[in-house]
């Protein structure tokens, strides 16, 4: 489907947010991707495939957002392109994070690292919505303060934002996982059900796995990222390994899994 | 008046010369909703085993120019389960449908082959030669004569089906292998496999497919695959089903003009999964726009 661009611009650093306007009404649950590959000024086959973003928010006007980091070819594309261009987009796809009654626990705990933060705003939303009385604590963490995204409108929806940069720039020195270990062990009742939700690059994932895993009473939520070619399970090219046997495609089965069933 | 795009390739019937290349479409499901599939010539499916198997480790796949690595690894549900869950959605559609078909061993090939023999709703066999030979050191049946040779006469033996053998393109002469299915009986041909590649990221040192070689596929190969229909035509007379980078009308086109009687679209559905159908309007209208009223008037119509 090709789309329009309302707006695409620099947040800071190398962090954009591009605004399409999609010509039919899209819903969403947070988590959900679409795959985007840019149409115009200049169409070719190189770069080829389209690749995965995540939606961070759809607003009033029904206008999809996107966070993107500047990390390659299309992603410098898409950070040259205007007002008026336009990119084709096929979504929104796959399964968004989990947010029913089965689901969440007592204690939600949102952890994300970089660009993980495009799509937890919207999770974080209606997990305040749906569950007012719950406590929502949100862990953020980046390199330095050139990556911590959205702060302020996680302000608004968590009770509470722990911040963590590598270089001590601003929140706590250190990862987010050690910031989770901090929370987990002083401050998060054993006997509550706490439901942990993730976003970010692969090492983080693994490591909050370690962590909670010799815990009890936590479940984690994990939203994956794979090399992608058509984002709807025709290629298989998105596998990650089951923990029970065999492969889950991240477009189809995902991108959000439950932290046991996977192996990262 | 109407062109008329219908074409009988090894004795099946395609309403057009349009179909799905294997590995890029799955088992037809998950592209319905963007592809009206009664309306192409044929769909051919992932490839098939006798056994389950799980495919390769991640990374499968990366983006090369102008085309992609692939590493994916066969994975597959095996006959039984293709044939209880997954051909009963396949026969509701009008396009003809042909089972690619794989094995590690010579007598593999032939017991999958054999459990096709009066199944409903497969018109066909596409036996994908491009697979390792476990009992010969791994180099693919494909790309070693007489491992083609015995392919094809093992599965010739084993079914009443038509039978296209799909070829690699990592030979040094691929018209040899065509003449040699030709000699065996086989009733067509695929042309071509993915070309084997190999790329490696330069800030890790580190291969980017987990297999480290792959497959490739896309723009990028199609002159090497227009190229090796057209020897392929001149070294045979049974028909040919062309495929490697078409993503558009007139890319098909070339391959027909070169002696393709069909053309399979493959990485292209990955860019847009409706693009199957804009081939075939496309074919329709290039018919009229050119005055021809039959697609057999394109094929093999190179002028040199
Ligand atoms: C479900 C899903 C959701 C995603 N959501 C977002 C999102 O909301 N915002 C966003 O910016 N990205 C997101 N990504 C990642 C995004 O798809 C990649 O950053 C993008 O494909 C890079 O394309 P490129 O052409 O710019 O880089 P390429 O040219 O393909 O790659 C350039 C280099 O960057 C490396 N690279 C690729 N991906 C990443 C990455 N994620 N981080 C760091 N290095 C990388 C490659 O290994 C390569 O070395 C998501 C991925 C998935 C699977
Ligand atoms: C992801 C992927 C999976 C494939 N799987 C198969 C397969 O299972 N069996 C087979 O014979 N060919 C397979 N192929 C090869 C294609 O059917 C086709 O021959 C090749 O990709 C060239 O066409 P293209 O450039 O249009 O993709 C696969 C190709 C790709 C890209
Ligand atoms: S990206 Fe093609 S199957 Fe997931």
């Amino acid at each position: 489907m090709r789309v329009r661009i309302a707006s695409n611009s620099c947040i800071k650093g190398t962090y954009y947010r591009i605004v399409l306007e999609p010509s039919f009404k899209v819903n969403i649950a947070p988590g959900q991707f679409v795959m985007l590959r840019p149409a115009t000024p200049c169409n070719s086959y190189d770069p080829l495939l389209p690749r995965p973003f995540s939606i961070h928010r759809v607003d009033q006007s029904g206008n999809i957002e996107i966070l993107y980091k500047v990390v390659g070819r299309v992603t410098t594309i898409l950070s040259m392109i205007v007002e008026g261009d336009e990119v084709d987009i096929l979504g929104p796809l796959g399964n968004g994070f989990p947010v029913n009654r089965e689901v969440v626990g007592d204690n939600i705990l949102i952890i994300a690292g970089g660009i993980g933060a495009a799509p937890i705003i919207g999770l974080g939303e209606t997990l305040r919505t749906n569950y007012p009385d719950r406590p929502i604590v949100i862990i953020l963490g980046g390199r330095g303060e050139a990556d911590l995204l959205c702060v302020e409108d996680l302000k608004k929806t968590a009770a509470e934002v722990i911040i963590t940069t590598n270089d001590g720039s601003v929140g706590i020195k250190g990862y987010v996982t050690d910031a989770l270990e901090e929370y987990l062990s002083r401050r998060c009742d054993p006997g509550l059900r706490t439901t942990v939700y993730a976003c970010g690059p692969s090492p983080m994932l693994q490591k909050i796995s370690e962590i909670t895993g010799t815990r009890r009473n936590i479940e984690t939520y994990f939203s994956l990222e794979a090399n992608m070619a058509c984002g709807i399970g025709l290629c298989m090219g998105c596998a990650v390994k089951r923990r029970d046997r065999g492969y889950y495609l991240v477009c189809k089965d995902g991108p959000v899994f439950r932290g046991d069933t996977i192996v990262l | 008046m109407k062109p008329d795009l219908s074409i009988r390739i090894a004795g099946i019937d395609f309403q057009n010369p349009v179909t799905l290349a294997s590995g890029t479409a799955r088992y037809g499901e998950e592209i319905t909703e963007h592809c009206d599939l009664n309306r192409l010539g044929a769909i051919i499916v992932k490839g098939i085993a006798l056994k389950p198997t799980p495919g390769n480790p991640p990374p499968r796949i990366c983006e090369t120019p102008s085309g992609m690595l692939n590493a994916i690894g066969l994975p597959n549900i095996g006959v039984d389960a293709f044939i209880r869950d997954k051909l009963p959605f396949l026969r509701q559609f009008n396009p003809k449908v042909l089972v690619n078909i794989f094995g590690s061993t010579v007598d593999e090939y032939g017991e999958v082959a054999r459990r096709f023999n009066g199944v409903a709703g497969v018109h066909g066999l596409e036996v994908n030669i491009s697979c390792p030979n476990i009992k010969e050191g791994g180099i693919a049946f494909g790309t070693d004569i007489e491992s083609t040779r015995r392919v094809v006469q093992i599965v010739r033996k084993a079914t009443t089906l038509p039978v296209l053998i799909k070829l690699s393109p990592n030979v040094t002469d691929i018209a040899s292998f065509a003449r040699v299915c030709e000699d065996e009986g086989a009733d067509g041909l695929s042309v071509i496999n993915t070309l084997l590649g190999m790329s490696i990221d330069t800030e890790t040192w580190k291969p980017r497919l987990a297999n480290v070689t792959g497959g490739l596929s896309g723009p990028a190969i199609r002159p090497v695959a227009v190229r090796m229909v057209w020897q392929v035509y001149k070294a045979v007379k049974i028909p040919i089903i062309g495929m490697g980078g078409i993503f558009t009308v007139n890319d098909a086109v070339e391959f027909l003009l070169a002696g393709a009687s069909a053309v399979a679209v493959g990485t292209a559905n990955f860019i847009n999964p409706g693009v199957s159908i804009e081939i075939v309007e496309g074919l329709e209208k290039y018919m009229e726009d050119k005055g021809l009223n039959n697609i057999s008037e394109l094929i093999g119509a190179i002028k040199n």
